[in-house]
């Protein structure tokens, strides 16, 4: 398929940059900066948008196994469908599996968090392979921690 | 009993969820904004006045901003540089115009500040709360440069020498004012020796997660329970800026004197730790030549000391750690939850940069899950 998704937003970045921004005039200082968040939105977008739907599902698998997790310690209520439902694969929609990501997320949370204390660590590693992620996801808006993130293909994959 | 959230607080956030799938912004047009601030300031000075060079400012996160000249031949100071200052549709931190512009009253001839003029705390003349202050001169970020150090915030280079001082002494100077015979009606004050203040602040914040977020996440569910479990009490009430960092102060580049501190909006009485580990955070500092600058401007030893002795205040690491916590979990808020919500609603001017900003609050979650790491650590020492 061509164009990509990728060459459509180079496209429309280098556009952005060569014939609109040099056009705004000199006083136009609000519509300029905006113009060039627009730009480092889409430089942004081209580093990760290949990777939303495999990020959804690693999230959902962490949240399905720390589910899992906790079934197993006593006194822990999980509702049956979340566990019994299969994590979706990737020939379903990326609607669907964030859908299934975001519900797995509330529960495991809820329920860690109702052990008052006992499953924190299993909750705070959980935590941090996601900081992971986002840290990868959003090292283009320029608030990196030190070292640097990789990028997120590089996070996602060593977790494939 | 739930915690009380301050009225003025919650009322903003009311009128946020009152907005809510109803209406989206729109660009406000110059002449409508001219007509309603020539009717308003009809209302508070009569008339005698015209309002020249009126423009939208850019800059900022949260506030819609006009600059304009007041005209008034027949007053004093004929000709003054004024910012309206409006409360957008819906913001990144839903504040209070009415209590920013007491709090900026109150804090005149104590510290460097806007002068503030006027407030329209209802939707009567600009269709949302609003208020007029003085343009300041001066710059927020050195204009000669100084290069991006590692790290998030602005690099003050070869000003930093002369700026920190003045930095510390503002801030011991605000956390020791007398401030009790000032107008704050639209604040209210904590009782010392309890956690009140701190009660307020986590149930204003969790409600904000609760109707900003659209998933759930660990940091925050983690950082939550903490911050309830590990309450400390405040010793001494302060007025705490709440925004106290680099960028949020203008200076004059030739003399190196800070000419306004800004941003009065998080304004609150409680305790002083709120103001210094914010001013510590790490989002904010820069690293150069291998030494970390709070806030660009002073390593944090040197500010502990130097607050204290100016100040008189002691300055407690545990609450130092505490606040730190706190300001991290309402930044990571406002950044991951509110920020991208108002995008997706279209609720503010500067929808491209709400999505941007979760890249700020993610880096603090990271910060943050190393703090919780220690905590259970800690904690599992006994």
């Amino acid at each position: 398929m061509t164009p990509t998704v990728n060459q459509q937003l180079a496209s429309m970045k280098a556009s952005l940059e060569r014939s609109v921004i040099p056009a705004l005039p000199a006083e136009a200082r609000f519509a300029q900066e905006q113009a060039g968040m627009i730009a480092a939105t889409l430089a942004w977008l081209i580093d990760v948008q290949e990777f939303e739907l495999r990020y959804e599902r690693q999230e959902a698998a962490d949240y399905y196994q720390l589910l899992a997790d906790l079934a197993e310690i006593d006194g822990v209520e999980i509702a049956g469908e979340l566990l019994s439902t299969p994590l979706l694969s990737a020939d379903n929609s990326l609607a669907e599996i964030r859908k299934q990501s975001r519900e797995l997320k509330q529960a495991a949370i809820a329920a860690a968090i109702k052990l008052d204390g006992r499953a924190d660590a299993k909750l705070l590693a959980v935590a941090q392979r996601q900081s992971e992620r986002e840290q990868a996801w959003f090292r283009m808006t320029g608030f990196t921690s030190s070292p640097a993130p990789g990028g997120i293909a590089d996070v996602i994959g060593a977790r494939a | 009993m739930a915690a009380l959230i301050e009225p003025s607080l919650a009322a903003a956030l009311d009128r946020k969820m009152a907005l809510r799938g109803k209406v989206e912004y729109t660009p406000s047009d110059v002449s409508l904004i001219a007509e309603q601030l020539n009717r308003f300031l009809t209302a508070q000075i009569g008339q005698g006045f015209e309002v020249r060079d009126l423009n939208a400012l850019s800059g900022g996160a949260s506030m819609e901003q006009y600059v304009f000249d007041l005209y008034r031949p027949n007053a004093d100071r004929q000709l003054v540089k004024m910012i309206l200052r409006m409360s957008p549709l819906c913001s990144v931190i839903e504040t209070c115009r009415l209590r920013e512009f007491q709090i900026i009253r109150a804090v005149a001839g104590v510290l460097p500040v806007p002068e503030a003029f006027w407030v329209s705390d209802s939707d009567e003349y600009f269709g949302r709360p609003a208020l007029i202050c003085s343009f300041n001169p001066g710059v927020a970020s050195p204009k000669d440069g100084g290069g991006k150090a590692t790290g998030l915030g602005t690099v003050y280079g070869k000003h930093r020498e002369k700026l920190a001082p003045q930095y510390i002494r503002h801030l011991a100077a605000l956390h020791t004012m007398d401030w009790r015979d000032k107008d704050l009606s639209a604040l209210v004050i904590p009782r010392e020796g309890t956690s009140d203040a701190v009660d307020w602040s986590l149930a204003h914040w969790d409600r904000v997660w609760d109707e900003d977020a659209v998933e759930a996440h660990p940091t925050i569910a983690l950082a939550r329970a903490w911050l309830w479990r590990n309450r400390p009490v405040v010793d001494h009430i302060s007025l705490v800026h709440g925004d106290y960092r680099n960028g949020n102060f203008l200076f004059d580049e030739n003399t190196d004197e800070i000419t306004a501190i800004l941003d009065w909006e998080a304004g609150y009485l409680g305790d002083r730790h709120m103001d210094l580990a914010y001013a510590m955070l790490p989002g904010y500092g820069t690293l150069e030549g291998g030494t970390y600058y709070c806030a660009g401007l002073v390593e944090k030893n040197a500010f502990i000391e130097e607050y204290t002795r100016l100040s008189g205040l002691s300055v407690d690491p545990e609450r130092l750690r505490y606040y730190t916590v706190l300001n991290m979990y309402w930044a990571i808020i406002a950044c991951c939850a509110t920020g991208p919500k108002l995008a997706a609603d279209r609720m503010t001017h500067l929808d491209t940069m709400m999505n941007i900003v979760p890249g700020l609050g993610f880096y603090f979650v990271n910060e943050l899950n190393a703090i919780l790491l220690e905590e259970q650590q800690h904690d599992a020492d006994g």
